[in-house]
């Protein structure tokens, strides 16, 4: 019979007897309450207040206000200076190591050196009766986590609360220490809302004493899990500041919605009623990679502190939303609306500049005027659209309507364009051919559905698509971001964005280096005459795509297959970049071979747009094989 | 695990809250349901009868005749206050059978003729003697001993559930992560399963909730209102403090 101490828990254990030689009472401790979010009694049980007082004379002991993993917390008040302050004590058993007295005074001197309003100012430390002890400023409040638990937290008070945890935190960060335990139970609000960080550092006191995490007891790392920063979990001895700005992140989250962001999240502003605006500093400061986050906590004070003063002003005269609430289907209305004047705009704009291309091809200053008030119409057009919706989509009741409906302008847009493109294309059909409007029919009704299939594109990779909806109504799971491809935070706010230009940037380049193929088969198939175009326009138009395309094909190819490849954050589970390149090389073959069929054939332009629609054709199948071939897939489990 | 319980682990934990609603007068299935109960959470009975003093044979006797009379009358009324609580009304119900077994001293009557259980005293004897030498009161030792057997069959029903998928490798691996998963060397996990440590990760994050949601059934089994499920964990959490 042989027993074993349990190095968490510090219980001694029968591993022949336990289930797996595991600690039973670490076992039960996973499945009690709360054990993800709570630390509940630490090893061994607090000291009376008289088996204490002895060692503390200067001070009168009034009660035990806390406790947790690293220790016990006293409410004292100091005999001779009179006034209220806390003492630390830490748990004994912590300080197995004979270094960890030097550390622990070494980490009591840098906290003392930390003298600002937002950090919990410490006045003494060192050991007595066995006991490593911080006697520190007394906060007469609560802790964030109890202010959550009794009421709700207004967006407004959150945004106070976490803007004056940056200004403690970036004064900490400049001093050089690096808290590594931001979380709820370490903020304290007190009775006037001032904000004030405790426990500076004492984690990575914790860290040090027994590897990585294992001091504190299960619990306890359970409890802190989840605001830990990603890189906090894999090289705990290499983080930086920024570990905490991500921890923050988590608060801040938490503090906005009452949730912690776990497994697959929402942005904070479907979850409740706050700024838009708030989503994105939320994300970034939860982005996976330490180098996409804020940089700097000062950084995330200065944007929240900016939503908050605009709140303010913007809100301040707004009625209540309740009472001018629009009906879903009227805010949806006032979408279609919005994006129906602008399509007709610009749609309009481009069969202006055709039909003065045809009417006035003799009459160049006559063309340039009606071209330029095409251009004008259109760019009017989209920019009074864009603003007409911005200003939609500011508006939170709209929002709201729309988030109800899973809706937003662009499902309109590209409804109403490709709903257009397909009426304009059948009219074309049944007009007389070769007649000046049927070309402007077709080629508008063209350009309708190539715009409104990239607006889809854009709708479904923007981050601003329907996997939004399905994660609000998915069962959520309290999975860690662990794992990348669990962690769809970061990648829905940036990852996708950036997929799509460089999805673009290398269509551009392929479909430039098509072109100058083309041509240069073309001028050798049927000369100069046929083609017009002479060999010193050839010497033209061949170098330069090029020259543009070739990067632009490297780059974006590149890009994509690292992506695709080896970083989930660039990756929705369902859609990769490579998704983006087929359907525009899907799309713009289509055209180029249906535009094929209206040409002459034999002729120029007819075996140059078919040359281009097979290039791009191929293209597409090549695409679509190496997105099934490159797609990430994580290894399944035994 | 060879408990006589462990053939009926796999399935949804028999109901303790079944056996209350059936009252004093129990049908059959009630009944079953008690005697399957009790036939997987009856060792820590017999290391209190042992604590208390008695020597194999006698302790054999007494569990076997207390089972008896539980199962065929259940008339403890004096451990009726507890009888919320499945691990505090047997032990509730054992003392008082205890009691007056002690009063009458007659042993005659003890089971009442056929065991309604079969149980393997032998192996229990066995497994008494590998328990420590320590001095612990008897209640302890049936606490400490309940919290063995809860464990056992819950983290039995998670393991049969991993070989069921065909994850029995993977459940050996990942065990050792429940109990510490902020410091348990994933990377050579992950060598060992020729998969990534985040797969690892994630995969011990889910037998960690599966064990939890387990482990909570199984208490929820033996208690009559849901909401004692924190309450009775605790008191197990404190019974295996040192």
């Amino acid at each position: 019979m042989t027993t074993r101490t349990c190095h968490r828990c510090g219980t001694a254990f029968e591993p022949t007897r336990s289930p797996h030689g595991l600690c039973p009472k670490c076992l039960i401790g996973v499945g009690m309450r709360d054990a993800d979010e709570v630390a509940p009694a630490p090893q061994g049980v607090a000291p009376t207040l008289a088996s204490i007082a002895p060692a503390f004379p200067e001070l009168d002991l009034v009660e035990l206000i806390g406790q947790g993993g690293m220790g016990f917390v006293f409410r004292a008040r100091h005999r001779e200076l009179e006034r209220d302050v806390a003492l630390k004590l830490l748990a004994r058993e912590h300080a197995v190591e004979p270094s960890f007295a030097e550390r622990f005074r070494r980490e009591a001197r840098t906290l003392a050196r930390l003298s600002h309003p937002g950090i919990v100012a410490i006045f003494d430390s060192g050991e007595r009766g066995g006991w490593f002890y911080l006697v520190m400023e007394f906060v007469d409040g609560a802790n964030l986590r109890h202010l959550m638990q009794s009421s709700r937290v207004e967006p407004k008070q959150a945004l106070s609360i976490v803007s004056q945890v940056c200004a403690a935190l970036q004064y900490s960060h400049d001093q050089g220490v690096v808290h590594r335990d931001v979380k709820p139970e370490n903020v304290l609000v007190d009775r006037e809302g001032r904000v004030k960080i405790a426990d500076f550092g004492l984690a990575r006191l914790a860290d040090r004493d027994r590897g990585a995490l294992a001091l504190t007891g299960s619990q306890q790392v359970m409890g802190t899990l989840h605001y830990m920063a990603p890189e906090q979990w894999e090289h705990p001895q290499a983080v930086d500041h920024r570990a905490d700005i991500y921890a923050l992140g988590v608060v801040f989250y938490e503090l906005l919605t009452g949730e912690m962001p776990l497994g697959r999240f929402d942005a904070p502003s479907k979850r409740v009623e706050i700024d838009v605006r708030l989503d994105e500093v939320v994300l970034k400061a939860l982005a996976k990679q330490p180098e996409r986050r804020y940089q700097q906590a000062s950084h995330v004070q200065t944007d929240v502190d900016t939503i908050a003063r605009s709140a303010a002003g913007e809100r301040a005269p707004a009625p209540p939303p309740a009472a001018s609430a629009p009906s879903p289907t009227l805010a949806t209305g006032a979408w279609l609306a919005v994006a129906l004047v602008a399509t007709v705009l610009v749609c309009t704009s481009v069969a202006l500049w055709h039909v003065a291309r045809i009417h006035f091809a003799d009459d160049v200053p006559e063309r340039n005027g009606w071209w330029g008030a095409a251009l004008g119409l259109g760019l009017g057009g989209l920019v009074a659209g864009i603003t007409a919706h911005a200003r939609l989509q500011r508006r939170e009741d709209y929002a709201r309507a729309y988030a109800a409906r899973g809706l937003n302008w662009l499902d309109g847009a590209w409804a109403l364009l490709a709903c257009g493109g397909g009426v304009g294309l059948a009219c074309a059909a049944l007009s007389k051919p070769n007649h000046p409007a049927t070309e402007t029919l077709w080629l508008v009704s063209n350009l309708c559905l190539l715009v409104g299939a990239l607006t889809w594109l854009l709708r479904r990779l923007a981050g601003w698509n329907a996997a939004r909806r399905e994660r609000a109504h998915a069962p959520r799971q309290p999975t860690p971001p662990l794992d990348a491809a669990q962690d769809p935070g970061a990648r829905t706010a940036t990852g996708d964005g950036r997929l799509f230009l460089f999805s673009l940037v290398f269509f551009v380049g392929v479909s430039l280096l098509c072109d100058a193929l083309t041509r240069a088969v073309s001028w050798f198939a049927f000369a100069s005459e046929a083609a017009g175009d002479g060999l010193e326009s050839i010497a033209l138009f061949v170098p330069m795509p090029v020259l543009f395309g070739l990067p632009g094909v490297l780059a974006g190819w590149h890009l994509l297959r690292l992506g695709s490849r080896t970083d989930g954050a660039w990756s929705r589970p369902k859609l990769s970049g490579f998704d983006a390149v087929i359907a525009l090389f899907g799309i713009s073959a289509a055209f180029h071979l249906v535009t094929a069929t209206q040409l002459e054939p034999g002729t120029f332009p007819w075996w140059s747009v078919l040359t281009q629609g097979v290039l791009r054709a191929a293209l597409t199948a090549a695409c679509t094989w190496r997105r099934w071939s490159w797609w990430p897939r994580v290894a399944p489990l035994a | 695990m060879n408990e006589p319980s462990s053939r009926h682990a796999g399935f949804a934990p028999t109901r303790w809250s079944l056996v209350l609603a059936a009252g004093k007068h129990a049908d059959a299935p009630a009944r079953a349901a008690l005697a399957e109960l009790c036939a997987a959470y009856w060792y820590p009975l017999y290391a209190y009868v042992r604590r208390r003093g008695h020597d194999a044979d006698a302790a054999a006797d007494l569990t076997q005749g207390f089972f008896a009379r539980l199962i065929e009358r259940n008339d403890f009324a004096a451990a009726d206050r507890e009888r919320g609580r499945f691990r505090a009304y047997l032990l509730a119900a054992l003392r008082h059978f205890l009691a007056d077994e002690r009063d009458r001293a007659t042993a005659e009557k003890r089971g009442g003729g056929a065991a309604p259980l079969s149980l393997d005293f032998e192996r229990a004897d066995s497994k008494w003697h590998q328990e420590p030498a320590v001095d612990e009161t008897p209640e302890r030792a049936y606490e400490r001993g309940f919290a063995h057997e809860l464990l056992d069959r819950a983290l039995g029903r998670v393991e049969r559930d991993y070989g069921a998928r065909g994850e029995a490798r993977a459940f050996a691996v990942l065990v050792r992560t429940l109990t510490a998963p902020g410091d348990a060397p994933y990377r050579e996990l992950a060598a060992e399963l020729a998969t990534s440590e985040g797969a690892v990760k994630v995969a011990a994050h889910r037998l960690r909730e599966r064990w939890r949601a387990a482990l909570r059934e199984e208490v929820a089994a033996l208690v009559d209102d849901p909401a004692d499920v924190d309450d009775e964990l605790e008191s197990l959490f404190r019974a295996l403090s040192g």
